[in-house]
């Protein structure tokens, strides 16, 4: 147990984090997601599948408490789609995580989980379709489409941060002083 | 393979996929490789996914989260074998059920926060409780006296004010492991019912933020006395139901 809280409770936090968007709920789903594997985890036959397993238990959890929160209105960003934004890696580069994570939290829900085990990084495509139970092709358009969305996010994000900036007046130089 | 095929799998490509690449994301890279736009398309994302991917990477857990979840593990799994664990879980759920209580997510027993408690009880009454009761009686204080009488004994601390309210009854329900009341109560003056919730303090991470609070429409007060916790809720007011001194 110790080893599988060492391996895997940071990942399962981040993607905790990234669906529901608080701390404390990030933190509940993954301690929730243990309490599960020490009660039920015996029943997994395929050693070699704990990590799938994780997640898909805590995106269930997540799921069911979202179903029972009915909490989270989605924007739809489709309109988006076809003539997306070029978000330059210098520009996410500047940025605080919790602003990318804030922008990854408001990608639509059905996007969401699959474009968080994109980001995780340590998964194969196939293996994020294993954890959320998904067809792979309905993995791969999940993952496109919410690349799509967070670009928008990202620029807005960026946009905002920039309109926080006020200008300074424009100074000439004092030519009398110029020799 | 064609371009929007090597594209469409090249955008779902992760890391792992590109260490371990399959037949599928070989012949996508090939067609990358031998168009020069989707090679250009390709590079630009691999460059945006990394610098979202080191910015998710920054985010830490809680320091205390790991020693959480290992004192939780502990907590609900004591040191016996798997077969005595299964029976005792067995013989947990034959006591709830025959108790006549509701065995409601009855063997998670981990501590949580005042605030998924709360959220909880709340989606209790509004989407769990069949609205029937175990117990009623003219006032709380019947109530009180009754549980306490009961086989089991279940000691309540109710402050006077609301001892003395008219009462629609009570239910008794398992939550995570632990028994949870609930004595709904009429405030003189106000049309909204206040639902009374206690579970043993044990249940919850402390310290707790007690006093006012407010999930959507519900008002709520919390406190505790003895060894239990209380919080009521209601979509009235709820700030003179705090026991003061």
């Amino acid at each position: 147990m110790q080893e599988l809280v060492d391996l895997y409770h940071g990942a399962l936090y981040r993607f905790a984090l990234g669906l529901s968007g608080s701390e404390h709920s990030a933190a509940d789903l993954t301690q929730e997601t243990y309490f599960l594997w020490a009660t039920k985890g015996h029943q997994l036959r395929d050693v070699t599948r704990v990590r799938a397993w994780l997640f898909t238990t805590l995106h269930r959890e997540f799921l069911a408490q979202n179903r029972r929160e009915r909490r989270f209105p989605q924007e739809d960003l489709d309109s988006a789609e076809g003539s997306l934004p070029v978000v330059e890696p210098a520009m996410v580069d500047a940025m605080d995580c919790a602003v990318v994570m804030e922008s990854l939290n408001r990608v639509e829900l059905n996007y969401r989980a699959p474009l968080l085990l994109f980001y995780l990084e340590d998964m194969a495509y196939r293996d994020i379709a294993v954890a959320l139970e998904l067809p792979i092709g309905t993995v791969m358009s999940r993952i496109s489409r919410g690349k799509a969305q967070l670009r928008v996010l990202l620029r807005d994000a960026v946009q905002r941060d920039d309109s926080q900036v006020i200008p300074m007046p424009q100074v000439k130089p004092n030519r009398s002083q110029m020799s | 393979m064609n371009v929007d095929e090597a594209r469409f799998i090249l955008t779902a490509c992760t890391r792992a996929d590109l260490e371990h690449s399959d037949a599928d994301v070989q012949e996508a890279l090939r067609v990358a490789g031998s168009d020069p736009v989707l090679g250009a398309e390709w590079v630009r994302e691999q460059a945006l996914d990394r610098a979202v991917a080191a910015r998710v990477a920054q985010v830490m857990p809680p320091p205390d989260l790991r020693a959480r979840i290992l004192a939780g593990e502990r907590a609900s799994l004591p040191a016996v074998s798997r077969r005595r664990a299964v029976l005792a879980w067995a013989a947990g759920l034959a006591v709830a059920f025959t108790g006549g209580g509701l065995a409601w997510n009855w063997n998670r027993r981990t501590p949580t926060t005042l605030a998924r408690f709360s959220s909880d009880m709340i989606r209790y009454v509004t989407e769990e409780w069949d609205h029937t009761f175990d117990l009623t009686a003219p006032v709380a204080g019947d109530l009180v006296k009754a549980l306490a009488a009961g086989t089991d004994g279940m000691r309540l601390e109710l402050p006077a004010n609301i001892r003395a309210m008219p009462t629609y009854g009570c239910r008794r329900f398992g939550w995570r492991g632990r028994e949870v009341a609930l004595i709904c109560v009429q405030p003189e003056g106000s049309g909204a019912v206040v639902h009374v919730f206690t579970v043993p303090s044990v249940a919850l991470n402390s310290p707790l933020t007690l006093g006012l609070g407010r999930t959507g429409p519900w008002n709520s007060v919390t406190w505790q006395t003895g060894d239990r916790t209380y919080v009521a809720v209601s979509m009235g007011p709820v700030d003179g139901l705090m026991p003061t001194g």
